[in-house]
């Protein structure tokens, strides 16, 4: 089993509209300085997308935070705006205990493949040396040189720009269906939003 | 809709295989000026400019693409310049499709991504024939900075400090500035003239470059600190690692690091009306890296493309660490390869010469205990092959002379350690590049010796409180509304 996302920017600027198979799911908005909100359609809820990571602007990086609005999921839980869901760190993740990397080349793939083909892979990297994405700050130049260091095996792939008319298209294996929603918003804004 | 290919060929045009084999002219070939313009014209101008995230010096390619497209090359050049003085050497060097600005280039995600390496050769060399201003430089100071080492990451330090508006003095142990940018990359990658009309450019600034000083050795560090303010050490990878097999002492088993140093450090041309080594027809080298096949092709351009070279790889292709271009080259030059193979050991001709090397075939094993495959050694599968040279490109770990001599803390494989502010154990010393981490990329190692010049400025001028990242400033400063204005934050750079 595996979840399809598309996003599709909208012709106004700083837009964009996230489909699961084919139903509208969600949408991307401009917020605040350099941010941008995203929102479902069916609950309205809501979270901040921002690439302040653990302090500091960094590339390649964007952390999706709670707004003052409570979700579902929140019960009688005291909201804390800004509290962080998920954070992608210069293109490296953590969910249940495993590490993985977007926009990457997976382990036995060509490297052919990489410079021609337009797909790029998210990957679950088994033998990952650190136990938290902060952990990595004093050698996080390192990662610049990712494709030759941390390779893994395959969970989804991506392809496309958001401008293109099929938009920008992701598949995700099962195990991270519960994040895919913020996958793909940060996947469209990371490198398929021009 | 952008046409989703790059005018001309993927990844470039290069000189035909069969000629360009037996000499050591460029194999790259440039875009004419028509073609920059339609291919910059291609770019986007995204608002949030990825290629940019994607470079360590963070050059503004977006502004450099946007300026090239209408033939404003001068301002192309500014942009470009304003954060990478290497930049002839970087359009040439600089892997641009593995993880750098090519990579991220959102088209890539639809086609192939603008050619930004060749956009930003084309500007380099237009430069050259139309020279420009150097960068604006700001008052005086009144502080000394010593830097130690004139390769990619002291070049990138001494402008921007010189740029803050401090006294530089680069020491150099060898006889030309550069370093592995000089010695270590073949004249077909990276002509040297380019290096050199940019090392000059360095020099214009008011930065002096004294050659033929190894500190510790001519010149004590005490020296140094006596006279500076500070002392930044950037004296990159040295130290090869060997190989441990019978007969790897015979004549004819050489390091591959020395073996092109001494075919580069004088000049090829040099080397070729003197050559040292008689290779023979039969090379073999070892290694699985970049720097294999810039000792292969080399190897293969001495013997006028007629010996059969062949790279002898522990790792299966799929997981080499090499620039996958690089590799198509060498192929299409036409050096073999064996993969998944290991020397065990090498035969002597009677004369203490090479002349064979036995090798296993190896077979990737189950994970070890840190999740990785490691290759093992499959058994009754040995074979031999005759060798009139065998070069050995293993890997380098940093420079340690230096620390060692001066007694300052050192890290793994003994590169210098340093703080987050590239400060070492000893005071007023600063470090960065490869002597601080191992072998690097050429723009890399510029990164660091950028940052590190910041955090030296910052701490000569008492500012280390009010430190903001190269990479905040870039993002808040140089805005699409800006270039777009021609606004953008261009001058000294700002403390």
């Amino acid at each position: 089993m595996s979840s399809e996302f598309v996003i599709k920017k909208r012709p106004k600027e700083s837009e964009a509209i996230i489909y699961l198979g084919k139903d509208k799911i969600a949408k991307i908005e401009k917020h605040e300085g350099f941010t941008f909100k995203l929102i479902t359609y069916k609950d309205k809820q809501e979270w901040v997308l921002s690439n302040l990571v653990h302090g500091q602007r960094r590339p390649f990086s964007y952390a999706v935070l709670k707004t003052a609005q409570k979700t579902p999921d929140d019960g009688e839980k005291e909201i804390q705006t800004g509290q962080e869901v998920f954070v992608v760190r210069e293109q490296l993740f953590k969910h249940n205990g495993k590490f993985y990397m977007l926009a990457s080349h997976p382990e036995g793939k060509s490297w052919t493949d990489y410079v021609n083909s337009s797909t790029r892979y998210v990957s679950r990297l088994d033998s990952f040396p650190y136990s938290n994405l902060s952990d990595i700050d004093h050698e996080h130049y390192k990662l610049r040189h990712k494709i030759k260091r941390f390779r893994g095996t395959p969970v989804g792939e991506a392809t496309g720009l958001g401008q293109d008319e099929g938009g920008h298209r992701l598949r995700l294996d099962n195990e991270l269906a519960d994040i895919g929603l913020f996958i793909a918003a940060i996947s469209y804004l990371l490198y398929a939003s021009g | 809709m952008v046409d989703p290919n790059r005018v001309g060929e993927f990844p470039f045009r290069k000189a035909d295989p069969e000629k360009r084999k037996s000499n050591f002219s460029e194999v790259q070939q440039p875009y004419s000026e028509q073609e920059v313009m339609k291919e910059a014209e291609r770019c986007l101008l995204c608002g949030t400019p990825v290629c940019i995230d994607a470079c360590p010096v963070l050059l503004d390619v977006r502004g450099m693409n946007e300026a090239a497209a209408r033939g404003d090359f001068k301002t192309s050049y500014e942009r470009i310049r304003e954060t990478n003085p290497l930049l002839g050497v970087t359009a040439r060097c600089c892997p641009q499709l593995q993880g750098l600005c090519e990579d991220a280039c959102v088209l890539k995600w639809s086609g192939q991504p603008i050619a930004i390496g060749l956009i930003q050769r084309y500007i380099a060399d237009w430069e050259k024939k139309h020279r420009q201003e150097p960068p604006a430089i700001a008052q005086d100071t009144g502080k000394k900075v010593a830097v130690i080492g004139a390769g990619p990451a002291g070049l990138a330090a001494s402008a921007l400090l010189r740029r803050y508006g401090h006294k530089v003095t680069i020491f150099e142990a060898s006889n030309t500035a550069g370093g592995t940018a000089w010695y270590g990359v073949p004249d077909y990658h990276l002509p040297k003239e380019v290096l050199i009309d940019e090392v000059e450019k360095v020099r214009s600034m008011g930065v002096e470059i004294r050659t033929n000083v190894t500190i510790e050795k001519e010149l004590p560090l005490s020296k140094l600190l006596e006279e500076n303010d500070a002392v930044l050490i950037t004296t990159g990878s040295r130290d090869t690692v060997n190989i441990d097999v019978p007969g790897s002492n015979l004549d004819g088993v050489i390091s591959g690091y020395e073996f092109l140093e001494t075919v580069f450090s004088d000049g090829v041309e040099n080397y070729l009306s003197k050559p040292k080594y008689n290779l023979g027809n039969e090379i073999l080298v070892i290694g699985g890296g970049d720097t294999s096949l810039d000792c292969a092709r080399t190897a293969l351009r001495l013997t006028k493309g007629k010996a059969n070279v062949t790279i002898l790889c522990k790792n299966p292709k799929t997981e080499l660490h090499v620039d996958p271009i690089m590799l198509q080259e060498a192929e299409e030059e036409g050096v073999k390869f064996k993969f998944l193979v290991q020397a065990m050991s090498i035969q002597d001709d009677g004369n203490g010469h090479v002349s064979e090397a036995t090798i296993n075939n190896l077979h990737m094993g189950d994970p070890d205990d840190s999740g990785k495959k490691q290759p093992l050694i499959t058994p009754n599968s040995e074979i031999k092959m005759k060798c009139s040279t065998l070069l050995i490109a293993i890997g380098r770990g940093p420079n340690s002379f230096l620390q060692k001599n001066a007694g300052i803390n050192t890290g793994k494989r003994n590169s210098i350690a340093i703080t987050d502010e590239f400060k070492t154990s000893m005071k007023k010393v600063f470090a960065a590049g490869d002597v601080t981490s191992g072998e690097t990329l050429i723009v890399k190692a510029m990164e660091k010796g950028r940052e590190a010049a910041q955090r030296v400025h910052e701490s000569l001028m008492g500012l280390e409180s009010s430190h903001v990242s190269f990479y905040e400033r870039y993002y808040k400063d140089m805005s699409y509304d800006k270039m777009m204005e021609g606004k953008e934050e261009l001058g000294p750079p700002p403390d």
